[in-house]
């Protein structure tokens, strides 16, 4: 853009905000030529699949009843009578694979690639945190559902839970609201899953790219070398 | 910045660039917001019910029951209790099995778990929470109707 100024309309005056600035900020960001790799780029697919999820998943719950006798039938009710129900929740499930795996491979190639390293520990520490999230989140919509495998899989990750060395029966009571599977414990769950963990999760998220943001990303020579085969490094290097 | 391109500031790469991600992006979101404004205000549905012939007096004399199944493929059952015809789902309340009609007790029998509703259809022994699901029947000229809904 030229250096002219704009005039100043309703809007800039109202709100006063430099967007050149914020775009500059948003996309303008230079990166090392390595992030041009697709395993480089693992971290902002969970992300995406995470806002994803926050909208499909506050859609469902308008039709979704979490008491245990409604429970299944108001998820069939979803898949087959509601219009776009089925369309909704498919999008829903397959964000929440997408997610669990790209989380998962992102763990893996940040681990391989020693991008942990200092100064960057509170970027591991922040994003070990959204790995156990986003399992906890798969574990507790899985279980919405409450069929027999829904069942049976709040039986097995409640006894994993319980098995806890000190606090292991204060978990498992924490999570089941009681000794047993029961009405409190769906209950439990769907907050647990529609508002607890999703609010620490953006939390996190905010905090992990605001360090990765200040940080920077990792420099690496892999990606370089491979470029400059190429012929399309920047020449700098 | 090309001016040859009419002076303007915009390149046609850029133009196309910036059009093909516009349309693209209007497209799937017009259609994921279509979508979401009639999931969240579905039409409701107005159940209509026929009156269908099912059978007449002369065959479902007293104590006689029948079954029969709806366009939908759910069965019911017609029982002639002492000539108080009436009709039941065959879906036990409990977990979805099928009831019986025993004839010399006048009752209905689930045998999964040892449920039993009397003539009238109402829990009265075993698990089931609530009376069998009841359609509504219409005897005239001895023909025997009755109210199914329409698929």
């Amino acid at each position: 853009m030229e250096d002219v100024k704009k005039d100043e309309g309703w809007i800039d005056k109202t709100l006063p905000v430099d967007w050149d600035k914020v775009k500059e900020e948003a996309v303008g960001e230079i990166l090392p030529h390595h992030m041009k790799l697709w395993w480089y780029c693992l971290g902002g697919v969970p992300a995406i699949m995470f806002i994803i999820l926050v909208i499909t998943g506050m859609m469902l719950a308008f039709h979704y009843v979490p008491h245990p006798d409604m429970a299944y039938e108001s998820v069939v009710k979803i898949s087959t009578q509601i219009p776009y129900g089925w369309w909704l929740r498919s999008i829903h499930r397959w964000s929440a694979e997408i997610m669990i795996v790209t989380v998962s491979l992102h763990a893996i190639r940040v681990f391989a690639t020693g991008a942990y390293r200092h100064p960057r520990e509170l970027c591991w520490m922040t994003g070990a945190i959204l790995l156990l999230l986003t399992f906890g989140l798969g574990f507790t919509g899985y279980s919405l559902v409450y069929t027999q495998m829904s069942y049976w899989a709040m039986t097995i990750g409640t006894g994993i839970a319980a098995k806890t060395p000190i606090i292991g029966s204060f978990l498992s009571r924490f999570m089941l609201g009681g000794e047993a599977i029961g009405d409190a414990t769906l209950n439990r769950f769907f907050i647990l899953h529609a508002a607890i963990l999703p609010s620490i999760t953006f939390l996190m998220v905010f905090v992990h790219i605001v360090l990765i943001r200040l940080h920077g990303v990792t420099e690496h020579l892999v990606g370089i070398q491979r470029e400059v085969i190429k012929g399309l490094s920047r020449g700098d290097e | 910045m090309n001016e040859k391109d009419g002076g303007g500031e915009v390149s046609r790469r850029d133009f196309l660039a910036n059009a093909a991600m516009t349309v693209g992006l209007v497209a799937t979101l017009g259609t994921a917001g279509v979508y979401g404004v009639r999931y969240l205000v579905p039409k409701a549905k107005v159940k209509k019910f026929v009156d269908v012939l099912v059978t007449n007096l002369k065959e479902l004399t007293p104590g006689v029951a029948r079954e029969f199944i709806d366009a939908t493929g759910r069965k019911g059952i017609l029982v002639n209790n002492n000539g108080k015809v009436k009709a039941f789902s065959k879906i036990c309340t409990h977990l979805g099995c099928e009831v019986e009609w025993q004839q010399l007790k006048k009752e209905f029998y689930c045998p999964c778990h040892e449920g039993f509703f009397d003539a009238d259809g109402k829990n009265i022994k075993g698990p089931p929470p609530r009376p069998l699901d009841e359609f509504k029947v219409t005897v005239k000229d001895d023909n025997i109707y009755v109210a199914l809904e329409e698929v």
